[in-house]
């Protein structure tokens, strides 16, 4: 069996995965950041074209913009947004049950914080948006009537 | 301890720093198209600094001779060509 990551549907019908980000090269950090790597909640999106990570992680890693892209947010505005160059890893499962780390250089978008109300108790916190520049690397497989999906490589 | 490297206090300066130089890039596209269309340039103090055929040797290029906290820009010589963040957006949701 090759390296799987297997994920359930989260609340919502959401994809969530737990990815690591960070600095691409470690070099490209400042000196004296708050950490060298973070784990984040990111949601697939298939119908993204490019991935985001959100401003405050990017700033925990000490990682610099290197441009800015034209967004559109809604269809009447559109907004200029730093980009950055970073690492994002998953870490897949193979059967022996040994971890084996996938990583990617992807240019993310960088995105204000969000947090999705999924009642008004419950949150759902995710710092990342994972889109075709991140899947075209891997195969994505969804199982709507099991409700789980599997990335491999 | 190198006093003149820039660290992680420095990084809003930074920051602000891309921002102007991205700007200046935006305005110069015009010019910079008929000279290298299509090529990933380095880009900063308002001018090219290298040109490279992909991203990635752009990049490193660009960390290489500037650092993390150089301020430079790394981007692709075209039309700015909005991105739509998620497919929903193209229906107005």
């Amino acid at each position: 069996m090759v390296p799987t990551y297997k994920g359930v549907r989260a609340p919502l019908d959401m994809l969530v995965v737990s990815a690591t980000v960070a600095p691409y090269p470690k070099e490209a950090a400042l000196p004296g950041s708050a950490k060298d790597r973070c784990r984040i909640l990111m949601m697939i999106d298939t119908g993204a074209r490019y991935s985001l990570v959100t401003e405050p992680v990017l700033a925990q890693l000490g990682v610099v913009s290197i441009g800015e892209t034209d967004v559109h947010t809604s269809l009447q505005s559109v907004e200029l947004r730093p980009v950055y160059r970073v690492a994002v890893g998953i870490e897949f499962q193979d059967e022996y049950g040994d971890s084996h780390v996938k990583s990617v250089t992807l240019t993310v978008i960088a995105s204000p914080p969000v947090t999705v109300m999924i009642s008004q108790n419950i949150q759902l916190r995710h710092d990342g948006l994972l889109g075709l520049d991140f899947l075209q690397h891997f195969k994505f497989a969804y199982d709507g009537p099991a409700g789980d999906f599997r990335l491999t490589w | 301890m190198d006093m003149d490297r820039p660290t992680i206090s420095d990084r809003d300066a930074i920051l602000a720093r891309v921002k102007t130089e991205s700007a200046r890039f935006r305005a110069k596209i015009p010019q910079l198209l008929l000279l290298y269309k299509g090529k990933w340039v380095v880009f900063r103090d308002d001018a090219v600094v290298s040109v490279h055929s992909d991203e990635e040797s752009a990049y490193v290029a660009g960390l290489k001779q500037f650092g993390p906290g150089g301020g430079h820009v790394v981007a692709v010589v075209r039309e700015p060509e909005p991105v739509l963040l998620s497919a929903a957006i193209a229906f107005g949701l």
